[in-house]
This record gives structure tokens, C-alpha cells and sequence, in this order.
């Protein structure tokens, strides 16, 4: 073989290589950004349980939501451990729906003037507001990861690579719930 | 919060008087235009008595139509830009006192700088005119001008010291006067800042020279706000140019950050290269908005704590400061509890300058002009704080009522 063989050779062996190593590294970013997301929901996951014991105090009349939110919460933290594609879709799901359940009990402390007005509320609340801006910006950061992930295993010679770096299944974008997207009833709130 | 009434609007009969007066104009150059060539072929009534008649009638046409052009231009803009004299005295009758006083002292400072100058100007003329007649080449008007320039650095030499002692006198009693209008606000000579930081998180890449002149500081709708007119320079001599001339906006948050996140304009291929060899622990923070990323990068040492700053909603109102009239395209450096914007001035132009010693204290135009750059300069901080929603509901969303001072 003459040496333009051999150079054209080594050289597409490198890109291969150097392919193989983004999709690796690309891959390992989503997995850093599913880990970011972790965290922040963890601290959402402990500060609920503060936020029912206050709200429990004023809602008498909501036992049933606060219940559900419980309920809510469990099921989302029954599914942190999941670490595959299949397994982070549903845990997304179960989050978003722990994110309406959020929501509404919000919405309803709107009818408790005493509540709303409440020392402990207002700081739970300003807590969890943080908290869910930085779940936002964890989730952007994720989807952002995943972009690049697909657009290095789909982009050839990308799909020819990807079993080798262990991504046969993209990673699922978060995606809002169908719940969210749907225009807020204010009339259910009231 | 809304910007003053510091100019008159161009009324409608001044504008009407100003297309008569242009009308008038044109009308006087025609008639010059004839007149001239009627002169001209009563002289030599031939072909080249008609092309001269032409040719000098129309170019006294031109400049007949361009003085009174020029002069009703000047008149129109005089009378657009004088000061509405009800906000100058609301502002200056608080501050009588300090103004009576400052006049004094510009009196004495013009008696000083006029004794100085009665021997100053002419020494200088003369040993000017000394020195360019030991050359030996020199012709008359060479002389005069030298002598001249001599006599205008004499008047320097005399005016500039006591000029800018009385400026910064201006600047230090009346400005912390009219910046407490708007609430805990005062005014200072700038402390330079950290140049070195806004230098190492790339807002400044390259400068030689950095000036700090003024500073408005204090607590503006709850957060702590400091304003700092800053210029850079690059190069030294005939090469000297300025890579900055813009504000530095320091808003103190009511939330801590995380990491550090800094906002800088695009750049060309090197400098990406440079930027990525010397990133030092940072990266890049990949956004969604295309807008925001064509003039944008974005390097910071936390991802998620760059994106919980970095909201759709503060990348849609970054954009949109860079796109206000008179400014240039921000950026943005966060860290602590601090958020540092940098404003480049499209127009140049300085804030802050208080009127020359050769004109009144109290001189309506000039105490307009600065309550019109402090408000200018806190309309940025309004914009700086509403770019973030927390910030902006901690601080609310308007200037508290009754700092304005033109209520």
C-alpha cells in the first residue's frame, strides 16, 4: 500500500476516534446534567414536606389536594433512581405531575389571606421559588446536552459509532407536560 | 421611569416661520442669481458675458441660500434646545445656596485666571515670536501665528488649573444634591474598579489606559447601585484610541449566584481560540435563543447557575438594551451577589460636565443638562435591575414616588 493509502487510512481512523470520543463525552454531559437535575429536585423533594406542615395549618378545607400531593411526591422520588432513557421519560412525567399538584395548592392559598400572610408560608415559599429556578435552568442545561448527544449520533459517521459508546437509545428531551400547555382554567382555581 | 422635560418641543409656528424663512431664502438667491447675470451681460453682452453671468450668479445663489439656510437652522436649534426655565427653577431653588456660593467662587476664579493671564498670554507671544525669529526662515505670517499659538497656551497655561479646580468643585457640590432627588443616591469621583477581574473574564480584552471619572452610588429601589463612567484606552501617541467609553453598572443582588458567569460579545475566530485555550476552569454555556448566541458567548464555571441568571426573559431584555438609541451592545459579568453590566456610549459624549467657569452657576441649560445625565444614568440601572424578575420584584418596578423632584 503506497503511503497516501496508509495516511488516508490513519486519518480516518482519527476521525472516527476523535467522533467516537465527542459522542462519549456528550454522553457523559447528559448523564452530569441528569445529575444536576437530581440535585435540585432533591431540595424540592425536602422542602415539601415543610410546605404541607404550614399549609396544613390554614387548609383545613384541603385535605384532599394535600394528600394527593403527598402522594405526588412519592411517586416522584420512587422513580430518582432510574438512570435510563425509558426510566428518566417516566420519572419527567411523574415530576411535571408533582408540578401541577404544586401549582394548584398555590393557587388555592390564594383564598387564605392568613396564610398568604404567614412568616413561615412566605419564606417556604420564596425557598421553593428558588428552588424551581434552578430546576428550570438544570432542565435547559439537560436539554441542551441531549441536543449535542443527538446531533453526534445522528450526524454521520455518528450512527455507525454508537453502540460502541454505549448510547444505542437517545435520551429523551424534558418536555413540558400536556397539562401545561393546555390554557389555565382561573375559574377552576376560584 | 420617564426621562425629564428638559428641551422644548419645536412648536408648530416655529417650524411653519422657519419654512417661510427658507422659502424667503430661496426666493433672495434667485433674485441674486439674475442680478448677477444681468450685471454680467450689461459688462460683456457675448457668449462669455452669458456663461460668467451663470456660473458667478449661481454661486452667489448658493451661498446667499446657504447663510440664511445655516442661520435659520441655528435659530430653529436655539430655540429648541432652550431650557424649559419651570424645571430649571424647580431644581435650582433647592440648591440656591450651594449654586450663590459657587458663583462667588467662579468670579474669583475668573479674576485669578484674568490676572494670570494679563502676563502669562503675552510672555508666551512673545518668546513664541522669539523663538521662531532666531530660525531665521520664518516669514511674517509664520510669526503671527506662532506668536499666537503662544498667546493661546499662555491663556491655558493661565485658565487651566483654576478651571478644573472650580469643575471639580461644580461636580462635588451640586451633583450629590441633585442625585439625592432620587432617593439615597449621591454622587463621587469613581474609584477605579478591578480592572483586572473585567480584563480576565474577557470584557475588556485588550487596553492600555483606564480612566474612572465619576460615580453615582447608593441604594436605588432597595439594592445597592454604583454607576461608573469608565474609558479605555489602547496604544499611546498618534496611535492612541479608545476601546471603551461607557458605563460600568454594579447592581448589588438580593439573591446569591452561583459560580461565576460572564457575557461577552461575540469575537472573531482567534480570539475563540485564545478564549478556549484559556478558559481556565470555564465553559461555554450553550443557550437557546439563536439571537442571543449570534452576538453572545457566554463562559461560566457553573451551567446551571449560569441558566438560572440566564433566563429567556433576561436574554430578551439584554438584547433589547443593547438596541436603545445612544448605547452599545452590553456585557455582563455575575458572581456573588453582584451583577456587573458594561455599556458602551454609541454617541461619545461625557456625563457630568458642569458648565465652564465663563458661565453662570446657576445656569439653567447646564443644571438641566446634569439632573438629565443623572436621570439617563438611572434609567440604565432601572433596566439593569428589571433585567432580572427577581431582582425587579424585590426592588419594584418604578422610582419611588416623589424623588423626582419635578412633582
Amino acid at each position: 500500500m503506497s503511503l497516501f493509502w496508509w495516511t488516508a487510512a490513519g486519518a480516518v481512523v482519527l476521525i472516527l476516534y476523535a467522533w467516537y470520543a465527542t459522542i462519549v463525552a456528550r454522553r457523559n454531559r447528559v448523564a452530569e446534567a441528569l445529575a444536576g437535575i437530581d440535585v435540585q429536585l432533591k431540595q424540592r423533594h425536602d422542602l415539601i414536606p415543610n410546605l404541607l406542615v404550614v399549609a396544613r395549618r390554614f387548609m383545613e378545607h384541603e385535605k384532599t389536594l394535600l394528600e394527593e400531593i403527598t402522594a405526588l411526591r412519592a411517586d416522584a422520588m420512587s422513580r430518582a433512581n432510574g438512570k435510563g432513557p425509558a426510566q428518566a421519560a417516566e420519572r419527567f412525567a411523574a415530576e411535571g405531575r408533582l408540578d401541577q399538584g404544586m401549582a394548584m395548592l398555590f393557587a388555592r392559598a390564594e383564598n387564605y389571606p392568613a396564610l398568604k400572610s404567614d412568616g413561615p408560608m412566605i419564606e417556604a415559599q420564596r425557598g421553593y421559588q428558588e428552588v424551581e429556578t434552578n430546576i428550570a435552568a438544570a432542565r435547559r442545561f439537560y436539554n441542551t446536552a441531549v441536543g449535542e448527544l443527538r446531533n453526534a449520533m445522528q450526524i454521520f459517521p455518528g450512527p455507525l459509532l454508537v453502540g460502541l459508546a454505549g448510547v444505542s437509545v437517545p435520551p429523551p428531551f424534558f418536555e413540558a407536560p400536556q397539562e401545561a400547555r393546555t390554557p389555565v382554567d382561573a375559574a377552576q382555581y376560584l | 421611569m420617564t426621562l425629564p422635560s428638559t428641551c422644548k418641543v419645536m412648536p408648530k409656528s416655529s417650524a411653519r416661520l422657519g419654512k417661510a424663512v427658507i422659502t424667503g431664502a430661496a426666493a433672495l438667491a434667485a433674485a441674486a442669481f439674475t442680478a448677477v447675470l444681468v450685471v454680467s451681460l450689461w459688462h460683456s453682452p457675448d457668449l462669455a458675458g452669458l456663461v460668467g453671468g451663470l456660473v458667478l450668479g449661481f454661486v452667489t445663489g448658493l451661498v446667499v441660500l446657504g447663510v440664511a439656510a445655516g442661520a435659520t437652522l441655528f435659530w430653529l436649534l436655539g430655540s429648541v434646545s432652550s431650557p424649559d426655565p419651570a424645571a430649571a427653577d424647580a431644581l435650582i431653588t433647592p440648591i440656591k445656596p450651594v449654586l450663590d456660593e459657587l458663583e462667588a467662587t467662579r468670579r474669583d476664579t475668573v479674576r485669578e485666571i484674568n490676572r494670570r493671564a494679563r502676563w502669562r498670554v503675552p510672555l508666551c507671544a512673545v518668546g513664541a515670536f522669539a523663538l521662531a525669529g532666531l530660525d531665521g526662515t520664518a516669514d511674517l505670517s509664520d510669526l503671527v501665528f506662532t506668536a499666537a499659538g503662544g498667546g493661546f497656551a499662555g491663556y491655558a497655561w493661565a485658565s487651566l488649573a483654576l478651571g478644573n479646580r472650580y469643575r471639580s468643585m461644580y461636580k462635588q457640590r451640586v451633583l450629590p444634591l441633585l442625585a439625592a432627588r432620587f432617593g439615597d443616591i449621591t454622587y463621587r469621583p469613581a474609584a477605579m474598579p478591578d480592572m483586572r477581574q473585567l480584563s480576565e473574564e474577557r470584557l475588556f480584552r485588550s487596553f492600555d489606559r483606564a480612566t474612572a471619572e465619576d460615580e453615582l452610588a447608593g441604594t436605588y429601589r432597595g439594592l445597592a447601585v454604583s454607576i461608573v463612567e469608565l474609558t479605555l484606552h489602547v496604544g499611546s501617541g498618534d496611535e492612541r484610541r479608545t476601546s471603551f467609553d461607557g458605563l460600568l453598572v454594579v447592581i448589588g443582588l438580593p439573591w446569591r449566584l452561583k459560580g461565576t458567569t460572564a457575557v461577552v460579545l461575540q469575537s472573531g475566530l482567534f480570539d475563540r481560540v485564545h478564549d478556549w485555550l484559556a478558559r481556565n476552569g470555564r465553559e461555554r454555556v450553550r443557550l437557546e435563543d439563536p439571537r442571543f448566541e449570534n452576538f453572545y458567548q457566554v463562559w461560566g464555571n457553573d451551567q446551571i447557575g449560569a441558566r438560572a441568571l440566564l433566563t429567556p426573559a433576561f436574554m430578551e431584555r439584554f438584547l433589547a438594551l443593547g438596541d436603545r438609541p445612544g448605547l452599545g451592545r452590553p456585557q455582563a459579568l455575575a458572581r456573588d451577589d453582584r451583577l456587573l453590566l458594561t455599556v458602551p456610549k454609541a454617541g461619545g459624549g461625557d456625563y457630568f460636565e458642569p458648565p465652564s467657569y465663563l458661565r453662570p452657576a446657576a445656569s439653567r441649560e447646564a443644571i438641566l443638562r446634569l439632573d438629565r445625565d443623572i436621570t439617563g444614568v438611572l434609567a440604565m440601572a432601572d433596566a439593569v435591575i428589571d433585567l432580572d424578575q427577581r431582582s425587579a420584584a424585590f426592588g419594584g418596578h418604578c422610582a419611588p414616588a416623589g424623588t423626582r423632584g419635578d412633582a
